[in-house]
């Protein structure tokens, strides 16, 4: 036979109850970066990857976590139509060992409907350390088919996996599946009892895991000050680490564009300035402001999901997300919008209840994403700071209060929803808090900087670079003796006014749509029509020769806070909520918001002053 | 004696012996296998007293005492036969109150 005729394709599908580690080892087999984390209902929607062993193929999927086939949730029904229609060669039903009892009831369920099952007993070193000693070949037998043993902090371990793969998806094509006992399908109930059964077979130990982290970070008087420690010193690492690589960069792009100047000498000159000004300046602002923070931000926020911090927040919050119609699950969707507005609103899945859910979506732009904290971080320092700069210890604190403040904001409008256009009944809240788990730094940091950092800045370069050429042109097109950039500024001026923000501030709002990182940038390039950013003087200076006093700061803060979601937010809102309204609804909330607290600071500070 | 879920206090063990709660609100805790006869544990209360954190079957939950409260429980010793209903039909849930005795003011809300 030619390699062409052997080369076979299976199609390998990875099942299992949330939180078990389906996608770290769908990770493992297919090298491929799928968002892993410590917390249910992670996985929205089902991955694919493939992998090669001799000459075949193997084509993977990750389906969403699920407890039963019955099909009570969207992801039971994605699941369980997914395994109708696509018939996999083999079902690989991923075992947590420390909770055996809950996770073998899925795979009792499984058993009865498909033959092909390969058991992967996961967390193998977690068990180890609970003391814990499974009786794999019981397991075997129980089940008549292969059982792997796999452990996180080993991915070698996997090996074993692909190799027991390979043989069950020939046996199938070959029609040796039959020795699996094709039983009468079971109910859940059923095989809830009969997992509990088996388990206590198996594996007799049932130890309870170490309560004594979640002793302090569960306190009734720990908890609160912990959690306000925990925001503090990230926001602090992140504003303190990214001070010396974000300077760094700017020099670093502010030589490579006299380089570039120099070496586009010989263009005309309007063109030179539209490259070098406009398109290349805006990029190297962008990177130089973005990456730091979000370099740190990203590994530190992963490693706080990782251990399993992030339920016990959805656990201490609940109450009052519940007195204001919602549950705690919000707070989780809340944190990954901190990230990026697009993943939370992505992540509000999480909340069964369809009003929860939607009320989740429209308020998520109310969290400041990663891409406004350097724009904060600024503005908070010419308003406070001596020479417009901020201690990183001061600048942390103002961020803290800023996610306060937008936590606050949050649960109103989340109650107001829930009073008028979302009424419902109240949702329940049953929420798994996973055991602690050590992060695995090599694997954190190659996702975090790789996958989310990287991919946020390749979308914020690929706005920037047209954004600013676009923004060069407009400011250089002449209407009448003025570029058309001030025309428009001039034009929205008594309005912005009203905000105490300046025309060219919100143009630069409006023109900064597509990604909030531009901002500042398109600030500077606005008012300056297009004359140059690459100078020695830093953005903070420029502002302040465009006018921009302590009450402008103010407001134009109080707006970086409550504006319209970046164009990404919107379309992702609308592909989750699929109507018009509760789109316009996402972007309207959070302006109105935005433009009414900053007309109310620019009424108060009038009459003060 | 019979008591609710909520009212466990932590560290307490207990059986549950029933979910007088609608379809589908029980859906959700039976999915996690919370059934009768399932062992339970009180963990601990939320620094601001609700939910609470039970464990069963080698997991722990939280919960809030909204359900809580129409879940039945009974000290750890008592057998459970596990025949009895998972779902709260009112039917079944008077059935149930028949079989373990209770007065239905326990019960029903």
């Amino acid at each position: 036979m030619s390699s062409a005729a052997t080369k076979k394709r299976f199609l390998v599908c990875l099942v299992g109850n949330p939180n078990v580690g389906k996608s770290t080892v769908f990770n493992e087999l297919t090298g491929l970066h799928q968002h892993t984390g410590n917390w249910t209902g992670k996985t929205v929607a089902p991955a694919r990857g493939q992998w090669k062993l001799e000459e075949s193929i193997y084509e993977t999927v990750d389906l969403p976590g699920i407890y039963s086939l019955s099909g009570g949730t969207p992801e039971e029904r994605v699941a369980a139509e997914f395994l109708e229609r696509e018939k996999p060669d083999c079902l690989v039903v991923i075992l947590d060992v420390t909770a055996l009892e809950r996770t073998l009831a899925l795979a009792l369920e499984l058993r009865a409907l498909h033959r092909n099952l390969v058991l992967c007993l996961n967390l193998m070193d977690e068990a180890e350390r609970f003391g814990l000693h499974p009786d794999c070949a019981a397991l075997s037998a129980a089940f008549h088919g292969p059982v792997v043993a796999t452990r996180a902090d080993r991915p070698q371990s996997v090996d074993a996996l692909r190799r027991v793969i390979a043989v069950a998806c020939m046996k199938r094509r070959e029609g040796e599946s039959a020795q699996f006992g094709m039983k009468t399908p079971c109910s859940p109930t059923e095989a809830m009892q009969e997992a509990s059964v088996l388990a206590k077979q198996i594996c007799p130990e049932r130890p309870l895991p170490k309560q004594d982290w979640d002793r302090i970070l569960l306190g009734k008087w720990t908890a609160w000050p912990l959690t306000l420690l925990l925001l503090f010193g990230l926001l602090y690492l992140t504003v303190r680490g990214a001070n010396y690589p974000s300077a760094f960069l700017e020099a670093f792009f502010s030589r490579i564009g006299m380089w570039l100047q120099s070496v586009l000498s010989g263009l005309p000159p309007k063109l030179q300035s539209l490259l070098v000004d406009g398109l290349y300046g805006t990029t190297a602002k962008v990177v130089s402001v973005m990456l730091p923070p979000m370099a740190i931000f990203f590994p530190l926020f992963s490693v706080l999901e990782d251990l399993g911090l992030l339920p016990r927040l959805a656990f201490l919050l609940d109450r009052p997300f519940a007195a204001c119609g919602s549950c705690g699950r919000q707070s989780l969707c809340m944190c990954m919008g901190c990230g990026c507005n697009a993943v939370g609103v992505t992540g509000c899945r999480i909340i069964p209840n369809e009003s929860e859910r939607i009320a989740a979506v429209l308020t998520n732009a109310l969290v400041p994403c990663n891409g406004r904290f350097p724009s904060l971080i600024l503005l908070s320092g010419m308003l406070l700071g001596k020479n417009g700069e901020l201690s990183a210890l001061e600048t942390a604190g103002i961020l803290t209060l800023c996610l306060l403040l937008a936590c606050v904001v949050t649960l109103g409008i989340t109650a107001l929803l829930r009073k008028t256009v979302l009424r419902g009944e109240e949702g329940s809240f049953v929420l798994e808090l996973p055991p602690f788990r050590r992060p695995r730094l090599t694997q954190l940091l190659l996702r975090s900087v790789l996958d989310r950092t990287l991919r946020m800045l390749g979308r914020a370069v690929c706005v920037a670079a047209p954004a600013g050429a676009l923004i060069w042109i407009l400011a250089h097109v002449q209407v009448g003796e003025e570029g058309l950039l001030s025309v428009l500024a001039g034009w929205i001026d008594p309005f912005a006014a009203l905000m105490g923000l300046s025309g060219t501030l919100l143009l630069a709002f409006i023109l900064s749509f597509p990604a909030n990182e531009l901002l500042l940038p398109l600030t500077v390039l606005i008012g300056t029509a297009g004359t140059g950013l690459v100078g020695d003087s830093g953005t903070a200076t420029a502002l302040t020769q465009l006018g921009v006093g302590p009450q402008m700061a103010l407001c134009a803060a109080v707006f970086t806070l409550f504006h319209w979601p970046c164009s990404t937010t919107v379309l992702t809102v609308w592909h989750e909520t699929g109507r018009w309204k509760w789109t316009l609804l996402s972007v309207l909330l959070p302006t109105l918001v935005g433009t009414a607290l900053c007309v109310l600071i620019h009424g108060i500070w009038s009459i003060i002053a | 004696m019979n008591r609710t879920l909520a009212e466990m206090c932590a560290g307490e063990h207990g059986v549950v012996a029933a979910l007088c709660l609608s379809p589908a609100r029980a859906a959700p805790l039976v999915r996690l296998g919370l059934l009768p006869g399932t062992e339970v544990q009180c963990l601990r209360r939320s620094p601001l007293g609700d939910p609470i954190a039970y464990r069963f079957r080698g997991t722990t939950v939280a919960l809030r005492s909204l359900d809580t409260k129409q879940i039945v429980v009974q000290p750890e010793k008592v057998v459970v036969t596990p025949q009895l209903p998972a779902l709260g039909e009112k039917d079944e849930i008077r059935s149930t109150i028949d079989k373990l005795r209770l007065t239905p003011e326990e019960v029903l809300p």
